[in-house]
């Protein structure tokens, strides 16, 4: 174990029981994440990419196995711990934004900065994440891309130490998407952030350090990719 | 302001409709809490302060001749404060104006007020020790006749003529409320009158030498003053001991202390009625919140939010609501609280009321409505705690479209309109938003039913005393027994078309330690100027053996048919009698009992003898009739039943505003209800009026459906709504009955129509208001928005 890990997942399994069924979606997976890292989890729908994102993020708990966050086991946490947890180490984006409905661009961003005691600067990140003139614009005055941005300023907002991002391209055309993805890869490689990135797309994938292929809750192939692509020159 | 606040304040504003209904109804049960209860505190602080100041009696006995060194012995026991003998007669006074009346003439010590019940002087001064022939009279009875400081009264004092001077205008803690007896159904300001003259006036007037018939009596503070009762009553047995009463039993202080009961019971009463429905209302607007943010609810756990916070923040909204109904409620009800207190002294008259503002109100107020809603906001919000993040950001499994029970009645549903279909489908199949409109329906009709059955009960029993039971034109009393025959002269006069002889004695009825003074009339065979009822209302008359009792009466006493009852005159040395109960009569107010006239002459130990006359009158001969009665210089007094009836309609109005007042807020939350219903019902089904909207339905067309669904409901409320409000009735009515009414849940059909009426007018107004909200409807932006 080095100091360089973020994650260290050890035979992490889910089940979810629903009366006499159950339903296994993780099962016995192990893996490291390291800092600074941007990682890619492939994968066909219902493979269990959301339910390992969750747990990595704090959102869900593991059945079995151990997950290390920064050599810590967070899988015995309690949910209080969870929270805070989530609050002080995790930003999500989400595949539909998640934003919330009543609050501006602006405020959005401000709902997770209050949370913690070292945000990063508002109006730095506004620019960014190139909104600063929508920055009073409530969502439903943005398009989908200019949504998932804000989403992302959101998360980065509270600087943590890794962006977990279930398939946030998922509900953008071809051209936004990109936009998204080099967001994300200048916060990899400018601010330093470990990324986490979902999604069912295999070119995106080309754009990882690494690549984690997942299938029915097992893991595939881990896949190092020596050179990764920028995202302006990755087709779909 | 922090974001979690601010994403409230905008939720508040974006549906500012519903948290406006649903303060409205906080703030009317809140207002009529705050109006109710603040008089209730204002009208008890008055009276024991008045109590105080006027040092009014905590005991009072009668007896034939006090002697002062009774009255010395009295005063003398450990525990008594004051002691005080006076005399007091009910004697007839002529009031002018061809009208005569009963009054209490009550003797006071010249210069010196009386150390107990001392009288408060309205206009005029207290009597010197050198004016001759003056009197002071209680203000209500003066009004009443429009008689004046310096005006004369002509009291008949054993058979005299006697004329006082009124130097002035008083009124007393004994008599708030001026009933001459517990028996005096319904009276009216003009029935009795307290007239005061000096102490040796009245021992010239009647003879007496030192010697007082009633003894008044304060005490210092006890814990158990029973035991110096019985020492009085012991005292007073050598001189003619006849009874004693505590204030909590004298009549005034037991009528004005039920009030203040009943008052303190309805500050709770009707305001739980509402807030139950606020509870209701924050309960389903809450619910419904948190099921449509549940995603929202998701990121922010995400986001690192703890449970804590995030239910905090919405619990914020139901004490949001509370706090905009209960504290301008709180104000205005105090404001109105002011006016409903001082307009207790048209019916009783407390000098020394007065209006003040509680803080208790405030605390009481606000507290009361927190209870209510803050438990709706936490029993709504509670399930947060247990969505799981990583559930809340999956979408939530549609509901899937079964078939209704009505459409497997396949004759019936194929008749249905498609409109009605698709309204009768969304009812049923949307259950939890039919059951809140259900039950917004079947509370606003229960309440419209509480409201107006009051009016329906009291104007009953009102037609029922003055037009069922009562036949006759005039009353009139003797001063003294007067042989039948002489009764039946009456008949002589002009104009007059019936008479029938009446025999009235005071008694106090026995059975076993049940006791009850009450009044035992005598009427004849063949009477038909009072129409007894039984208990089913059937017409009765009196038996030629034993005696009918009022139904109350007989509760109170515990006697069944066929029972023996002791009975203990208070005239003459007749001694105690033992009658038996025949049946029992409907009454419910004035409970007496009644037989044979002759039969009371016998038990009397008497010949055939009456008090006073029942009269009818030829049409149009009514103010020659009483001109003549007027004149009979026997006749003490003349009631007449018309008058009495008006008289008692005026005083009644005091209650028509109060349940005018109630029904204006029954409504106010009916439309609230039903307006906060349809609104839950248009923000839950945006996208679904979008989309129709979208495939090209009118929005006249979405408003139909709506309606349709509404008023579906409504017709479904309506049964369990009348039987909730039956119930409410009979437990309003509990509250009334007491030892001098009876009262009984009566509701005319028109009620059940007004309400029906009412209702239907509220879904109209309803979707009135919530029109806009549909018209607003931006297809667009809901259709695009995934949170809505
Ligand atoms: N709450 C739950 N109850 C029961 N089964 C669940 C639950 N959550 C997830 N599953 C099941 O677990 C499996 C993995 O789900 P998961 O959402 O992780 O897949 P995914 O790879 O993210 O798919 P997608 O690309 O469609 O988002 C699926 O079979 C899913 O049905
Ligand atoms: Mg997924």
């Amino acid at each position: 174990m080095t100091d360089e890990e973020v994650f260290k997942l050890q035979h992490v399994s889910k089940e979810y029981k629903m009366g006499q069924v159950s339903v296994r979606a993780l099962q016995s997976i192990t893996c490291n994440i390291e800092d600074g890292e941007m990682v890619v989890i492939l994968g066909p729908s219902g493979s269990g990419k959301s339910t390992l994102l969750n747990i990595m993020g704090g959102m869900d708990t593991p059945t079995h196995g151990q997950v290390y966050f920064q050599n810590i086991n967070i899988s015995t946490y309690s949910a209080k711990e969870l929270t805070l947890y989530r609050r002080e180490k995790i930003g999500f984006v989400f595949q539909f934004y998640n934003l919330m409905p009543n609050l501006t661009a602006r405020e959005n961003i401000e709902l997770a900065t209050e949370l913690v005691s070292n945000p990063l600067d508002l109006d730095e990140i506004l620019a960014k994440v190139d909104l600063k003139d929508r920055a009073n614009h409530f969502p439903s005055q943005m398009s989908g891309g200019e949504q998932q941005r804000v989403a992302i300023a959101r998360a980065i907002a509270k600087n943590p130490v890794v962006l977990l991002c279930d398939e946030p391209t998922g509900a953008l055309d071809y051209s936004t998407g990109i936009k998204v993805l080099t967001l994300l890869q200048e916060i990899n490689r400018e601010m330093n952030k470990t990324v986490v990135i979902i999604t069912h797309n295999q070119p995106i994938a080309q754009m990882a350090d690494r690549i984690i292929k997942l299938g029915s809750g097992k893991i595939v192939e881990i896949i190092d990719n020596k050179q990764p692509l920028d995202p302006s020159q990755i087709r779909w | 302001m922090n974001k979690l606040n601010k994403m409230l304040w905008r939720d508040i504003r974006k549906s500012w409709g519903q948290f406006v209904a649903a303060a409205v109804v906080v703030f009317v049960g809140i207002t009529i809490f705050a109006a109710i209860y603040s008089s209730y505190l204002n009208l008890k602080n008055s009276l024991e302060y008045y109590y105080r100041e006027y040092n009014f009696l905590d005991y009072y006995a009668e007896a034939r001749n006090i002697t002062p060194e009774a009255i010395k012995k009295i005063k003398a026991l450990e525990g008594v404060k004051e002691a005080i003998g006076r005399i007091s007669i009910d004697v007839g006074a002529d009031m002018g104006a061809e009208k005569k009346a009963v009054v209490r003439l009550i003797s006071l010590p010249a210069d010196t007020h009386p150390s107990v019940n001392d009288v408060y002087l309205l206009s005029g001064d207290y009597f010197s020790s050198t004016g001759k022939k003056k009197c002071l009279v209680t203000q209500k009875f003066a009004e009443y006749y429009n008689i004046k400081k310096g005006d004369k009264l002509k009291l008949i004092i054993n058979n005299n003529l006697n004329e006082f001077e009124i130097q002035g205008l008083v009124a007393s803690p004994e008599y708030i409320y001026a009933i001459r007896s517990g028996i005096s159904a319904f009276p009216s300001p003009g029935d009795f009158g307290i007239v005061y003259i000096k102490d040796e006036a009245f021992q010239t007037l009647l003879g007496y030498r030192n010697i007082f018939n009633e003894i008044h009596v304060v005490l210092e503070e006890v814990d158990k003053p029973q035991h110096i009762f019985n020492k009085i009553e012991d005292i007073l047995k050598p001189y003619g001991f006849i009874k004693g009463i505590e204030r909590k039993d004298q009549l005034s202080n037991y009528t004005v202390a039920e009030e203040i009961k009943q008052l303190e019971s309805f500050a709770f009463m009707f305001p739980a009625l509402f807030l139950f429905v606020a509870t209701m209302m924050i309960y389903i607007i809450q619910k419904r919140l948190i099921n449509y943010q549940r995603t929202l609810i998701g990121t922010i756990k995400a986001l690192g939010y703890s449970n804590k916070s995030i239910f905090w923040h919405y619990i914020k909204y139901s004490v949001l609501v509370t706090l905009a109904g209960s504290l301008p409620g709180v104000i205005a009800g105090i404001y109105l609280s002011k006016g409903i207190t001082m307009e207790y002294n048209k019916i009783f008259s407390i000098p020394l009321l007065y209006h003040r503002i509680y803080g208790e109100v405030f605390f009481v107020g606000i507290l009361f409505s927190m209870v209510f809603c803050v438990m709706a906001g936490i029993q709504a919000t509670r399930g947060i705690l247990s969505i799981q993040p990583a559930q809340a950001m999956r979408p939530e499994i549609p509901k899937v479209g079964k078939k209704i029970a009505l459409e497997h009645i396949k004759p019936l549903w194929a008749r249905l309109s498609f409109g009605w279909k698709v309204s009768i489908r969304n009812v049923f199949r949307n259950r939890q938003r039919a059951l809140l409109t259900f039950l917004g329906t079947v509370l606003t009709i229960m309440f419209l039913l509480v409201s107006m059955f009051f009016m329906d009960c009291v104007d009953y029993i009102f037609k029922f005393h003055f037009f069922e039971f009562q036949k006759q034109d005039y009353k009139v009393v003797f001063n003294r027994p007067v042989a039948y025959e002489d009764v039946v002269e009456l008949q002589r006069i002009k104009g007059i078309k019936e008479v029938e002889p009446i025999l009235e004695v005071p008694v106090e009825m026995k059975n076993g330690w049940h006791k009850k003074e009450t009044v035992l009339v005598g009427i004849t065979e063949e009477n038909s100027l009072y129409r007894l009822r039984d208990e089913e209302l059937n017409p009765v008359q009196v038996p030629t053996k034993g005696m009918l009792v009022a139904e109350a009466l007989a509760q109170q006493l515990s006697v069944k048919k066929g029972d023996k009852l002791t009975l203990k005159f208070f005239l003459g040395n007749i001694e105690e009698k033992e009658v038996q109960v025949a049946g029992f009569v409907k009454q419910y107010a004035g409970f007496m009992c009644y037989m044979n006239l002759k039969e009371l002459g016998v038990l009397l130990e008497e010949g055939k003898f009456g008090t006073g006359a029942l009269i009818k009158v030829e049409k149009g001969a009514a103010t020659s009739v009483e001109k003549e009665l007027y004149d009979i210089p026997g006749v003490e007094s003349i009631e007449s039943r018309n008058e009495a009836y008006h008289a008692l309609q005026e005083m009644m109005a005091f209650m028509y505003i109060f349940i005018f007042l109630l029904l204006i807020f029954g409504i106010i939350m009916g439309v609230a209800i039903i307006f906060n219903t349809t609104l839950i019902n248009i923000m839950e089904r945006r996208r679904e009026l979008a989309s129709l909207r979208v495939m090209g339905y009118t929005i006249k067309e979405i408003e139909k459906t709506i309606f349709r669904e509404n008023a579906l409901i409504c017709i479904i409320a309506l049964i369990p709504g009348i039987a909730l409000g039956k119930a409410m009735s009979h437990l309003f009515v509990k509250q009334f009955v007491n030892k001098l009414f009876a009262l009984e849940v009566v509701i005319f059909p028109r009620t059940y129509l007004i309400t029906l009426v009412c209702v239907l007018v509220f879904v109209f107004l309803a979707q009135w208001a919530s029109r806009r909200n549909i018209k607003s409807l931006d297809m667009i932006e809901v259709l695009k928005n995934r949170e809505g």
